[in-house]
């Protein structure tokens, strides 16, 4: 193939030989694995940050080391442990007790790791919104005959949101950056794709250029989402 | 510890009844023996100086501090408790939760939720708890803000009201669950003087209609005219009690009589 002569239009074309299709389904995978990964790391954060105000010493503790650790060790070589270390380390225990070995794919070890890393952020960043709310709040839920349980997902948490949603926004656009570490175990996430466009047509410029839109589209639209959440969020406070 | 003779047996009949009730944190000994009831329809008012255990006292009826020791009993239901020191706490969750959706709580600082209009405050707990139907507990919601003078603000968040509606709101918001008991925690000191009018007017009505209520207030005015008996606090004791017109009008302790010189008289009316 001859790409040399070819037009930007022609190498962004979506169906080959242009690669912007290659592009879009980097971004696809991208995008579904920051978001699950996302979504579960935010899972993690509210059980956290219950468990970190309201546990007992022994999950106070194990609490302190997940978000310690992990907040220390950066997320590249967690990935690679996720991705080669645990597998090996799961699959020795599992033939010990005579099973089948498993496979961690690079799509689930991504999903895995960015949900490990934004859920020790995400603990963290909900531990202090959920700080600043009065205590009389959640007292007054309990006065009127509320459980911890519903206290927590009726008034704790969407009392916390305003509070916690400029943190979880940030966390969400690192996410979808972090999905650029997966291009080292070979995940073909929009990363990966633009570098093997690039490789392929030496036209390492546009295709780099071209990830760097895609990333800044994701962000810029994010962005507008995270605003139309806090605005829905803090009805009734500032802005009335 | 004094006059206490009225309530050394429980009684049937009553609401709320303390014996012997001691809190303390730590060191700080904050309630040191305290008997207390309140039988159906009563309007007790608690006085005393600030630090004097007032509001843990208050606290304790519905269980938002666990008393160290004593017995407790509300609406004819004993209240047990397990553990020690820290853990120590009310053992069975579920009476807990029962008994606190039949006793509504008025505090200081109003406490409503801020990411909810009025009526959705008002309609939360009968939602939640009583399992009422939005619509049932819709209707609820705007009698009760109807009748606190706020039906217009129904719609209206929080934090654009005034400290003396936003009160209102908190009582139509413990109204909604048909409390048996009102306690009251200082409704009024967290309010502009040219508010608190407002608010006792409302808890005024209450008591006409013959709630049980316990009120905890540093307004004497309000307190003479409301209520049934007075008891005054100091030091964690109970330190002289009776109906107001003897409380306030030949008070014997002391205490009370320093006490009762030392506050000004009520700004409310």
């Amino acid at each position: 193939m001859n790409y040399r002569d070819m037009s930007m239009a022609e190498l962004l074309a979506l169906a080959p030989p242009g690669w912007g299709g290659v592009l879009l389904d980097g971004l696809w995978l991208s995008l579904q694995v920051a978001g699950g990964g996302y979504l579960l790391g935010l899972l993690i954060g509210m059980a956290g940050a219950a468990g970190k105000l309201s546990g007992g010493p022994v999950t106070r503790d194990l609490l302190a080391c997940y978000t310690t650790v992990i907040r220390a060790v950066p997320e590249l070589v967690l990935i690679l442990l996720l991705y080669f270390a645990v597998p090996e380390a799961l699959n020795q225990l599992l033939v010990m007790v005579g099973q089948g070995e498993v496979e961690i794919g690079p799509f689930a070890a991504g999903i895995a790791v960015i949900a490990l890393v934004q859920g020790a952020y995400a603990t963290e960043v909900m531990r202090g919104a959920i700080r600043a709310i009065p205590d009389g709040q959640i007292e007054a839920a309990y006065s009127l005959g509320m459980s911890a349980a519903k206290t927590f997902r009726r008034i704790t948490l969407p009392a916390m949101l305003p509070g916690a949603l400029p943190g979880l926004s940030n966390l969400w656009l690192i996410a979808t950056k972090d999905t650029a570490l997966l291009a080292v175990v070979g995940f073909t996430e929009l990363t990966l794709a633009a570098r093997q466009a690039a490789g392929a047509t030496k036209h390492h410029l546009l295709f780099l250029c071209a990830a760097g839109v895609l990333y800044l589209l994701v962000s810029l639209i994010s962005n507008l989402v995270f605003k139309a959440l806090e605005h829905r969020a803090t009805r009734g406070m500032s802005h009335g | 510890m004094s006059d206490s003779s009225t309530t050394t047996a429980f009684h049937s009949d009553a609401v709320i009844e303390v014996e012997n009730l001691h809190k303390a944190y730590g060191d700080d000994r904050v309630l040191k023996g305290i008997d207390l009831s309140a039988g159906r329809g009563d309007v007790v008012v608690l006085i005393g100086s600030s630090g004097s255990g007032k509001s843990t006292l208050l606290r304790c009826l519905n269980l938002l501090e666990t008393p160290t020791s004593g017995s407790l009993r509300l609406l004819g239901e004993t209240i047990p408790f397990r553990g020690q020191g820290a853990r120590h706490e009310p053992a069975d969750r579920r009476q807990l939760r029962r008994l606190r959706a039949r006793l509504g709580m008025v505090f200081q600082g109003f406490n409503l939720w801020p990411h909810m209009t009025l009526e959705a405050n008002v309609m939360e707990a009968p939602i939640q708890v009583l399992k009422r139907s939005r619509t049932e507990a819709r209707d609820e919601a705007r009698a009760l803000l109807e009748r606190v003078g706020l039906y217009h603000l129904r719609e209206a968040y929080p934090t654009t009201l005034s400290g003396g509606q936003q009160q209102r709101g908190a009582i139509a918001r413990a109204l909604a669950m048909g409390p048996e008991a009102l306690l009251f925690d200082e409704p009024t000191s967290a309010l502009d003087p040219e508010l608190v009018g407002e608010v006792l007017t409302v808890i005024r009505d209450l008591a006409k209609e013959g709630r049980t209520m316990i009120i905890v207030t540093h307004e004497m005015a309000f307190a003479a005219d409301v209520a049934d008996r007075v008891i005054f606090l100091d030091q964690g004791e109970i330190a002289e009690q009776g109906p107001p017109g003897q409380v306030f009008g030949a008070p014997t302790a002391q205490r009370l009589q320093r006490f009762l010189g030392s506050v000004s008289p009520s700004q409310g009316e």
